[in-house]
């Protein structure tokens, strides 16, 4: 019944990410939206990082780019990334959100609206709290919410922040959040 | 704006209700801009002005005529940086800009410059090619306040450390101490920079383009409008460029959704420079 998947992260959150996409099936049949805190002026390497083991492809997207099923979209550097409606990305260079271009926050809050109750949201770990408002955005919409458990985060205060912020569905391990999203495909 | 406050956000219906007063009372049409985006910059607006709802602003739109150019200012969308993604510039140096050298009417147009990050870029760039009072550079916004703010070259110094950062990446010939000068929270970039810059008000959406243009630079622009009116926006920007002419979108932006008839070839992939076909 979902439609698609959302994670946010940052500091720590590189490990979890690539066991994560390196987990997935060939057939998982939902996009997935990444938006992890990077730096600004790096373009290249973190895509090529991510792929080394992930069995779906995985792509910056352009703006208005179509979204499709079984691909994973890293959030660009340097710029925010929406989920617009009519299943395209709109990108945008407004002011950085939490001190974050692209913010979590403004990914989340974007997918939420789009895709309602049809969405996971997921926060791992991560050093400051951008995230908090969009997983409860998430929650608002009717979604599931679910956070990596903060006992396993090399830095928890995202997490720990977004179960502040919301009544979060699930506090899991990455196992748990595999095992989750496994079961979808 | 800096901060998602997490209040309730604009609903579709008032979102609907300000496009149709801009329309009703200001004859703009903002209907095809990417929906997100505006969204987010009529809720900022809400938040300057303390309004308590979005019919306060709908109702500033109908009553108060004067609200009207400070409103267009502050939807604008400011540019990030100077020297945003050096590697685009550097190749806009070394394969566009040094074509000016040899051409006396090397014709540039910057469309909705909203906060002047991007012009002054470029005129650093031709400074440093000595093509300062050579090119003529045309930098136009449909907000004459974005225009006036770029004018005056003021900029916040917490804007320094990235910008400078970006020129040395960028490789420039000097220290990037040369173009600005200090006072207090802001800097203040060299006057002489934009001395010969023609500013004009100009909507990208509805006015025709200057003439015999020889570059576009049209970085980060696109995104905020949806596939149809881009299409007529490009449909109208390339109307104004000689054949040859070149194009450059942001880093993220391809014409992949609008070229089908193939008026513009890509010159540069990872940069997004495109050349108007010559026939």
């Amino acid at each position: 019944m979902y439609k698609a998947v959302i994670i946010g992260g940052s500091a720590g959150s590189f490990q979890v990410v690539t066991k994560i996409l390196a987990s997935l099936p060939k057939n998982f049949n939902l996009p997935v939206f990444l938006c992890l805190h990077r730096l600004k002026h790096v373009r290249s390497g973190f895509v090529e990082a991510l792929s080394i083991k992930s069995a779906l492809p995985i792509v910056e997207p352009s703006d208005k780019d179509n979204i499709r099923a079984g691909r994973v979209y890293l959030a660009p550097a340097n710029y925010h990334m929406y989920i617009e409606l009519g299943n395209v990305f709109a990108l945008s260079t407004e002011e950085s959100v939490n001190h974050s271009r692209p913010s979590i926050d403004l990914s989340f809050f974007s997918a939420a609206y789009t895709y309602k109750n049809k969405l996971i949201g997921i926060i791992l770990s991560g050093a400051n709290k951008d995230g908090a408002l969009g997983l409860r955005k998430v929650k608002e919409a009717g979604g599931l919410t679910v956070v990596q458990d903060p006992e396993e985060c090399q830095v928890k205060t995202m997490p720990t922040a977004s179960m502040a912020a919301t009544k979060v569905d699930h506090v899991y391990s990455t196992d748990r959040i595999i095992n989750l999203l496994k079961s979808l495909a | 704006m800096n901060n998602a406050n997490g209040k309730q956000g604009l609903g579709i219906i008032d979102y609907r209700n300000i496009l149709g007063a801009i329309q009703e009372f200001h004859n703009k049409d903002f209907s095809n801009y990417s929906f997100t985006p505006l969204k987010r910059r009529f809720e900022h607006v809400i938040d300057l002005h303390n309004m308590a709802s979005p019919n306060d602003l709908v109702a500033k739109l109908r009553d108060d005529e004067a609200f009207f150019p400070v409103f267009l200012h502050e939807i604008s969308i400011p540019e990030t940086e100077m020297f945003r993604d050096p590697n685009a510039w550097r190749e806009l140096r070394d394969g566009v800009l040094v074509l000016a050298l040899r051409d006396p009417e090397f014709r540039i147009w910057l469309p909705e410059a909203t906060s002047g990050e991007e012009l002054f870029t470029l005129c650093i760039i031709l400074e440093e090619l000595k093509l300062l009072d050579k090119a003529k550079v045309l930098a136009t916004s449909m907000s004459l306040k974005n225009l006036e703010r770029i004018q005056k070259g003021v900029f916040s110094a917490k804007s320094l450390e990235v910008n400078m950062a970006n020129y040395k990446r960028y490789k420039g010939n000097f220290k990037f101490e040369k173009y600005y000068t200090e006072a207090g929270n802001e800097i203040v970039m060299d006057p002489e920079l934009v001395k010969h810059v023609e500013f004009q008000a100009h909507d990208l959406c509805r006015d025709e383009p200057p003439s015999k243009l020889k570059l576009v630079l049209l970085r980060n622009k696109l995104i905020y409008y949806n596939k149809r009116l881009e299409m007529d926006v490009l449909r109208n920007v390339q109307k104004g460029m000689l054949p040859g002419a070149y194009l450059v979108l942001g880093i993220q932006e391809n014409l992949e959704c609008c070229n089908a008839d193939k008026r513009f070839v890509l010159v540069n992939k990872s940069e997004s420079i495109y050349k108007k076909a010559f026939s």
